[in-house]
């Protein structure tokens, strides 16, 4: 099997977080539930990870990352923190449905999309700049589209939202480990991201970074200030009730030394070079059509394309059963789908990691140049 | 803070160093806890301790010191003291509280 979603998590990881999330289930138990050596050794490991996660995405305290289930699990915390009925939020077009569903959950909230062009990212600071100038109370942004790879302005959109003293939530689910973030600079009350993905911890893990005091989203034992029946005011403890997924935590840990010892740019550099080479060979192929940013600068390791003739979903499948790996369908971002114009066809999407060789993307293109040939589901 | 004996190269003093070594008959030791907000501030101030060359530890606090029930302490020296304030005053980590025991068992807070 040639593993090329990485956008919905990355499968390859480096061997020592399967080790260290295996040992952890043996030897670590609760942090801050006991003061005996296992429940110490966790919270010594939960501590590493969040003063990990604190240095790569410059984070001036380490009690500002806290830990979630996932990505979706930290933006609704943001949401829930800053969002209220009759709120006015700016989104860019390129959200995903963790965004999107939570805000259309919560009543009366006006939702302005600030729309713009794929791989524009003038435009898409145009139009943020515009929908914040009509007046709002949040703003909200992935960095880059999980969809289509288009990594959007955020540096710029984030001054234009502390010029206009809104608050900024990131959805950082394709970026970190991916780009460089830096969350000090960025100003950001959130940045909210998957630990399963570019930062290739284990599913079931997630990092929130705050910058600004949030809403808990669960209430429950922290191991803190027991007597009260309020959760604790300080953060992590705020956000973190109920158990630590410390198997997790130590797994992550493990992938973000990984990470951090590779480097970001050098993980960028590489991941940009190989989706580079797959979207130009994928233009070769009769009958593709594919989403790939004139200036480099604009796409992550995230490539989509449709084939002629083939239903996406279809053509994943066919694709699945040759050994390859992708997703197919609407990625759960119908809106990045109907800002690009694809939302009725839908894409199929590659997503790459720093563990894809060259020879796969090679091989990978000439398995679906053959499918292109032949124009019809073979199997 | 020890960070050896784990895949991850976590794991905490006590794993490493044992239990404590039990004390002599009629020589109590003196030692200061200073109580933390929260776990995570608790070991950011004990790495910044160590990273000084005082020597620390994390534990629970003890019921009686506890506040509003459920916190950690940093546990240093008697003579460790006045380096660990200076020290965390220049890194902007501010204590709770501290308190200083006697060895039988009672705590006395520390005026600052």
């Amino acid at each position: 099997m040639i593993y090329l979603d990485s956008a919905a998590t990355t499968l390859q990881k480096p061997a020592s977080v399967a080790r260290a999330a295996a040992w952890a289930i043996n030897h670590l138990a609760s942090p801050g539930r006991g003061g005996h050596r296992p429940a110490m050794a966790a919270a010594d490991t939960a501590f590493a990870c969040r003063e990990e996660a604190a240095a790569l995405f410059h984070v001036s305290e380490p009690e500002r990352v806290v830990f979630t289930f996932n990505a979706t699990h930290g933006l609704n915390i943001a949401l829930h923190t800053l969002v209220k009925p009759g709120s006015r939020v700016v989104i860019s077009g390129y959200e995903h449905n963790a965004v999107t569903r939570p805000l259309h959950a919560i009543p009366d909230v006006e939702i302005r999309v600030a729309r713009s062009p794929l791989f524009d990212r003038a435009a898409a600071l145009e139009a943020f700049r515009q929908a914040l100038d009509q007046g709002a109370d949040v703003a909200v942004c992935t960095h880059v589209s999980n969809v289509f790879g288009f990594i959007l302005p955020v540096e710029e959109i984030a001054a234009l939202c502390r010029d206009r003293a809104v608050p900024l939530i990131v959805d950082a689910s394709q970026s970190a480990g991916c780009l460089p973030l830096d969350f000090e600079a960025l100003g950001a009350a959130f940045a909210a991201m998957p630990g399963h993905k570019g930062l290739y911890g284990p599913q079931g893990t997630g990092l929130l970074l705050c910058g600004m005091e949030p809403d808990p989203l669960l209430a429950g034992g922290t191991g803190s200030e027991s007597r009260l029946q309020s959760m604790p005011a300080f953060l992590p403890d705020r956000l973190e009730a109920g158990t630590h997924n410390i198997a997790g935590i130590a797994g992550l840990l493990e992938g973000l030394r990984f990470v951090r010892r590779r480097g970001v740019e050098n993980i960028a550099a590489q991941e940009s070079l190989l989706a580079r080479r797959l979207g130009e060979g994928l233009r070769e192929i009769p009958g593709s059509q594919v989403f790939l940013a004139q200036d480099p600068m604009d796409q992550s390791g995230v490539v989509s394309f449709q084939l002629e003739g083939w239903d996406c979903e279809a053509l994943g499948e066919v694709l699945g059963k040759r050994g390859f790996a992708l997703r197919a369908g609407l990625h759960c971002a119908p809106l990045a789908h109907e800002t690009a114009g694809t939302l009725e066809q839908g894409t199929v999407r590659a997503g790459l990691s720093v563990f894809n060789t060259h020879r796969e993307v090679e091989q990978f293109l000439r398995t679906l140049g053959r499918l292109a040939e032949r124009g019809e589901d073979p199997a | 803070m020890g960070r050896e004996g784990s895949p991850t190269g976590s794991c905490t003093q006590v794993l490493r160093d044992g239990p404590e070594p039990s004390r002599e008959r009629n020589e109590p030791m003196l030692y200061y806890l200073i109580v933390c907000r929260s776990l995570t501030y608790a070991q950011r101030t004990a790495a910044a301790l160590e990273r000084a060359g005082i020597t620390t530890r994390v534990l629970r606090s003890p019921k009686s010191i506890s506040g509003e029930g459920c916190s950690h302490s940093v546990k240093i020296s008697q003579r460790s003291l006045p380096d660990a304030l200076r020290i965390l005053q220049r890194v902007g980590l501010s204590p709770k509280r501290i308190y200083i025991t006697a060895g039988n068992g009672s705590y006395q807070e520390v005026e600052l």
